[in-house]
């Protein structure tokens, strides 16, 4: 607000920097180092090397957290001090500046304050040559304009409202402009967002990537899937959208998540929480990953030219770098320096880079919030190291090479601008191509079409980028598509197909769906998810339906998987059409109660059969449904004797159920089970059912005939079998994997059960101090054995199995559990959250002094290294901290102590502790 | 206002630093509130403000409702403004609550939002990651917060997010109009009555030529969805006020420049244009005009810190999934020094009120 009016300046200066005092986490003075420094804490791979662009030390850089290059390049950066959160009274004084470079030595030399008084501009993009802006103030999207070209804008205006903003850093953020004019951003888990345009009310749940043509503003959900907080977008020089989720720390081609099956219409966001991993390209565990650009200018040499990119800044600090190669319809990521090579290094832990791009000069720009705290989880909102007055940008080139400059963009005639479009430093394409989307039509398409048809551009995507400009300006080139979907290069029918997807309503029916059966069946499989892409949006998916079933029979990777999940489901759901190959398809997918649902048909029948953990009559019912006329028991033993599978799990355990007065019949098939060659896991239930129905021993190996015997059920195998176990056991050269196989055989002989309890309490004994896990399996065997049978002095010897999750408001379900002193305690913590989170147990009355020196390690770098578990002897047991994607869950093993009392159990990811917390009960 | 100044300087000193703050909210509170006493001595009512469907109460409070239209008069003011300037002795209190995309039958909100309004637990607190929001459809949300912001009069701006579904959506939209105005009619949010409930009609789209989409079939609708609003408003005895046939009119040449940014949304001249409509709907005939520029600032500043406070930012954090364990020690004393801050905004725009419109 330019002008305060003065009661109003009284009113929020009255209320400014009241708040009460709150207790703060425990935790160390920051170690804020200033950026001479902070340099000294880099390592680069060694033909690189790192100078300062600009710094707090000269320009307002205060809390940076967006950056883009501008046609001219400068450098617009959007500052966030009033992050996390606006204190009541405070003016809000985000903003965003222009850093620019104008004596081109690669560091900065000027700033201009363009606006200052918004809240929170995450997501910036700028055109017309640095005269509009597109800002987030939370929580609105607004538009900045500078009408007397001064540098600053004069003019606000909120072009969108109702983004969700549950969460403030999930907001719309990201921004980058498409290949097509249009501009690209995402949000991420938590929000929910219904925005009203003129085209009508968009609405999308959870994490989204949003198309929106700011001319009109027409807005579109292009992609949603399980990300958690989009923060990065970028389109490589074919086109191709490439998208980094920032809380994981992982990385998608965007065409997997694209299809038209968004929110309302797909409400089952957690069915793609499962396939997180498997869908993105660069490994788990490296979070969270802000930001994302390639290496696409000359200025880096051939070997890791086109490399992807993205900054992590948690848990480890820097710059990581994949080569990004095609397969299948996505892309493979390597890392052939290793991972201890990468771009970047730093070991100065407030090092928080968050944003990065390719400069006019083709060197790496990397912007650093530099700030002891990130994220909301872990700190109090109003901890004073939420720092609000430092931040840089860091400029990383090649040792030797010469810099990559682009050509001058801002006002160039129409041919100069489209000989750009072949330019070697991809951002002055993309500069480029902006310039050109916002001329006049008229000025543009009749020189586009003399260019078209003389030699010259092949440097680039030539055809490519002459249609991106027709869809552009609106003013499809039908006659252009047709050629790019009948090119012999396949990467230009996947930028064809990715037009079509918009075309498609304007052209004849018909046609498209000519179109679209012929890429189905491509022979590349890009091509192929691209056409299944476009599917989605045909006009009328009950015909769409059987064209998409097409590729469904051909080559799949996951990602293809994940849109092909997506939509057949979507197809599925609009249309009353069947297709069995869809149905099929889709069957693995639905959970357990879904799937009982369906109707019984064979494919049905056959995913009941594969899915091993059912209660076993729907297996039973399928089997029936299956064998039909044949007798089903032979025709179990059939299917099991041919099995393509290595454990037909669920035919075994039919096998194993199967009555035994029915068996008789079948001896000998099921004899023949037995025979070496078949799977062991058969030859043994063969064995074991054999015994059931009176039959003979077949099997000679020990392991097979141990194995068997526990199968078959207490007091079915012969008992001289017994001795030979027992002995087994007990002598001295037994591998713990044979322990493991003879333990549950030896306690399956009712006649012996004494002895047995004997053996295996001494077995538990045996190995406590040296193998846990065995000697709680032992105490697992005696369990087989019923109570009646045991002398009271094994009382104790009792296993507790425990599962503790973490949920995703930092709770622990259960918060209690009880144990007997002494006993074995089997806990399993499990972590479906995608914040870090540990179990530790620690001594009655120590919660508060483990917890307090856990937030201490939040200041250290190898925290989390170290799992944020404090060195400290009231420390009892405790897991690494894990996350989605690094493990879900992991097991504890040990006994309760001897004392009784209330141990508590809880989080020490820093902070986590104070919410998340349990206690073991441990009783006489 | 420099002595005022100089005033709480003292004040500050005087009290130390320990309840500095405090200090000086009580000391402006009481200033302004000698203000407004010696202003309320000279209060004169007019004849026919009974009949306005606003009503005539004294610190009458007024809520607004609905989607994107709504939601957007808070950012520029001047309904509002017309509104405080022309019952300037009344000393109304008006809160936006309206909220992008909102229909009728379905006012998304993120889970927990009940618990903002500090009436009322959420069905489900913690829901796991299923769904980012409850759908609302039976008012139980709307119905918590409007308990806490006691309203006497709600004006209802519903219908444009409908209209997009044509006739074939317009019987459930009447229906489930009628829904929500019974559910509002069956409450005493200000303990004493019923709401007297308002309904404004959609504005038209406009065509702003070049490369938006013709709105002359968007217009039909909106004239379609507007009809039947004035319908159910005369069925339920409620007063009305129709923005589309004015606006539209407007749009086609009755004002020189354009009203909307994109089609939908006002610009600033649209929501001038817009809001003295609206204003003389409800029988306030003072225009717009410079002289309220002050007041209209205090209302758009009021209007953000009410924002701030009703529908904050991060709030899973405030009163969310993640409210626990930071939200919880930072938001609450939070929000009551917004809840002070906002009373006071009430008090800056009476008494700002009062200076325009002394004799109202």
């Amino acid at each position: 607000m330019k002008s305060l009016f003065p009661t109003l300046a009284i009113i929020l200066l009255a209320f400014s920097g009241s708040a009460k005092a709150t207790d703060l986490v425990g935790g160390e003075a920051p170690n804020l180092l200033p950026p001479e420094e902070a340099i000294k804490h880099f390592t680069l791979h060694p033909d690189y090397q790192i100078n300062l662009y600009a710094s707090e030390v000269d320009f307002p850089l205060h809390s940076p957290a967006a950056m883009t290059f501008d046609s001219q390049g400068r450098l617009w950066v959007g500052n966030i001090p009033t992050q996390p959160h606006a204190k009541p009274g405070v003016p809000i004084k985000d903003s965003v500046i222009i850093l620019e470079d104008t004596d081109k030595d690669g560091a900065a030399d000027k700033h201009t304050v363009f606006y200052e008084g918004l809240y929170l501009p995450l997501g910036l993009a700028v055109e017309d040559g640095g005269r509009t802006a597109y800002v987030t103030d939370e929580p609105n999207l607004v538009k900045l304009r500078d009408t007397d070209g001064d540098g600053k804008a004069d003019e606000k205006e909120i072009i969108l409202q109702g983004f969700g903003t549950e969460d403030n850093h999930h907001f719309i953020s990201a921004f980058q402009w498409g290949p097509d004019g249009r501009l690209y951003y995402g949000q991420g888990l938590f929000l929910n967002s219904q925005v009203e345009t003129p085209g009508g009310p968009v609405r999308a749940h959870q994490a989204a990537v949003f198309r929106h043509d700011p001319r009109i503003n027409k807005l579109e959900v292009f992609a949603s899937f399980g990300w958690s907080n989009v923060w990065g977008i970028i389109f490589d020089n074919q086109g191709q959208p490439f998208l980094a989720d920032a809380s994981p720390g992982l990385n998608y081609y965007m065409s997997h998540t694209a299809s038209n099956f968004t929110f309302p219409k797909k409400t089952k966001y957690d069915n793609h929480r499962g396939r997180r991993d498997k869908v993105s390209f660069t490994p788990s565990g490296r979070r969270p990953s802000c930001g994302n650009e390639f290496l696409q200018s000359d200025h880096f040499p051939e070997e890791v030219r086109g490399w992807y990119v993205t900054n992590q800044m948690k848990g480890w600090h820097g710059v990581r770098w994949y080569k990004l190669e095609e397969s299948g319809s996505g892309v493979v990521a390597s890392q052939p320096y290793g991972e201890e090579n990468e771009m970047l290094t730093a070991t100065d832990i407030m090092f928080r880079p968050v944003a990065m791009q390719i400069g006019p000069d083709g060197a790496l720009y990397v912007l650093d919030y530099y700030n002891p705290i990130v994220g909301h989880t872990t700190y109090n909102f109003r901890d004073p190291r939420h720092i609000k007055t430092y931040g840089r940008v860091w400029r990383i080139t090649h040792k030797n090479r010469p810099l990559d400059w682009q050509p001058d963009i801002l006002g160039e005639p129409v041919p100069s601008l489209l000989a750009t479009l072949g330019h070697t430093n991809y951002r002055a394409r993309y500069h480029a191509r902006r310039e050109l989307q916002q001329r006049d039509s008229d000025d543009v398409l009749p020189v586009l079409e003399a260019w078209m048809a003389e030699p010259g551009g092949e440097d680039g995507n030539k055809k490519m980028e002459a249609l991106w400009l027709h869809q552009n300006f609106n003013q499809p080139n039908f006659e252009l598509l047709r050629e790019l979907l009948d090119s012999p290069d396949h990467q230009e029918r996947t930028a064809a197909l990715r037009v079509l997807r918009f075309w498609q309503t304007e052209m004849d029916q018909d046609e498209v769906l000519a179109m679209l059966e012929q890429a189905i069946t491509d022979e590349s499989q890009r091509v192929r998810l691209e056409a299944l892409i476009d599917l989605s949006y045909y006009s009328d998916p009950g015909k769409a339906l059987p064209v998409a079933a097409l590729a469904l029979s051909l080559e799949m990777d996951e990602g293809f998987r994940n849109a092909a999940y997506d939509v057949c489901t979507y197809l599925t759901g609009q249309t009353d059409e069947e297709v069995e190959a869809v149905n099929s398809f889709l069957l693995p997918y639905l959970n357990d109660e879904m799937i009982l649902t369906r109707e019984l048909n064979e494919s049905v029948a056959e995913e009941l059969l594969s899915r091993p953990a059912l209660a076993i009559e729907h297996h039973r019912g399928a089997l029936k449904f299956l064998a039909g006329d044949r007798d089903a028991l032979g025709y179990l033993v059939e299917r099991i004797a041919t099995a393509s599978d290595d454990s037909p799990a669920a035919l075994e355990k039919l096998l194993l159920s199967w009555p035994t007065a029915e068996l008789s019949d079948h001896v000998e098939e099921i004899g023949g089970l037995t025979a070496a060659g078949n799977p062991s896991s058969i030859r043994t239930t063969a064995q074991a059912i054999l015994w059931r129905a009176g039959g003979e021993k077949i099997l000679e190996n020990d392991t097979l005939l141990a194995q068997a015997t526990a199968k078959a059920g207490r007091g079915k195998a012969p008992e001289e079998l017994h001795a030979h176990f027992s002995e087994l056991l007990a002598s001295e050269s037994v591998t713990p994997a044979m322990v493991n196989v003879l333990m549950p055989a030896v306690a399956s002989f009712p006649s012996k059960d004494s002895e047995s309890l004997d053996l295996l309490a001494a077995t538990a004994e045996r190995y406590e101090d040296t193998n846990i896990t065995l000697s709680f399996s032992a105490l697992q065997a005696m369990k087989r054995i019923p109570q009646s049978s045991w002398p009271p002095e094994y009382s104790n010897l009792v296993l507790n199995s425990v599962t503790v999750s973490a949920t995703p408001d930092l709770k622990f379900i259960p918060t209690e559990f009880s144990v007997k002193a002494g006993s074995a305690v089997n806990l399993v913590f499990r972590n479906p959250d995608s914040l870090y989170h540990n179990l530790v147990v620690v001594n009655a009355g120590a919660l508060e002094e483990v917890g307090l020196k856990a937030d201490l390690m939040a200041a250290d770098p190898a925290g989390l290294d170290k799992n944020y578990v404090p060195d400290d002897p009231n420390v009892l047991h405790w897991t690494p901290q894990i996350t989605l994607g690094i493990a879900r869950s992991h097991t504890l093993r040990f006994f309760a102590p001897d004392e009784p009392g209330d141990y508590p159990y809880i989080c020490t990811f820093p902070g986590h502790w104070r919410v998340m917390k349990g206690v073991m009960k441990v009783t006489e | 206002m420099r002595e005022n100044l100089a005033m709480f300087d003292c004040m500050g000193t005087r009290l130390g630093n320990r309840n500095r703050h405090s200090g000086f909210f009580e000391a402006l509170s009481s200033l302004l509130t000698v203000t407004m006493l010696l202003g309320s001595a000279s209060v004169l009512l007019r004849a026919d403000e009974s009949k306005s469907p606003l009503g005539s109460g004294s610190g009458d409070r007024i809520v607004i409702l609905g989607g994107g239209f709504a939601e957007r008069l808070q950012y520029f003011g001047y309904f509002e403004t017309l509104v405080f300037h022309h019952a300037s002795s009344r000393e109304p209190v008006i809160r936006n609550m309206a909220w992008s995309g909102d229909e009728v039958s379905m006012m998304p909100r993120p889970y927990n939002f009940i618990r903002s309004a500090g009436v009322g637990e959420p069905d489900d607190p913690s829901p796991g990651y299923g769904f980012a929001f409850e759908p609302d459809s039976d008012h139980r949300i709307l119905s918590a917060h409007l308990k806490a912001q006691k309203p006497d009069t709600i004006l209802l701006c519903f219908g444009a997010p409908e209209s997009f579904r044509g006739e074939k959506g317009l019987s459930k939209f009447a229906s489930d109009y009628q829904g929500l105005i019974d559910k509002l009619l069956a409450q005493k949010f200000n303990g004493e009555s019923p709401p007297r409930l308002i309904l404004v009609s959609p504005i038209a789209q406009e065509n702003l030529g070049g490369a938006y989409p013709d709105p002359s079939g968007r217009n039909e609708q909106l004239k379609l969805y507007s009809g039947k609003i004035e319908e159910i408003a005369k069925n339920n005895e409620l007063a009305s006020v129709d923005l589309f046939a004015p606006t539209l009119t407007a749009m086609n040449g009755g004002e020189p420049d354009n009203l909307t940014i994109d089609g939908l949304q006002l610009n600033d001249t649209g929501h001038r244009v817009v809001a003295e409509e609206l204003a003389r709907g409800l029988g306030i005939t003072d225009p717009w005009s410079a002289a309220m520029e002050e007041l209209r600032k205090l209302v758009v500043e009021k209007n953000k810190q009410f924002f701030f406070r009703w529908r904050p930012i991060n709030g899973e954090y405030v009163y969310g999934r993640r409210r626990e364990p930071f939200g919880i020690v930072s938001f609450p004393p939070e929000m009551e020094q917004l809840d002070k801050m906002i009373a006071e905004l009430d008090r800056s725009i009476h008494s700002e009120a009062k200076k325009l419109n002394p004799l109202p």
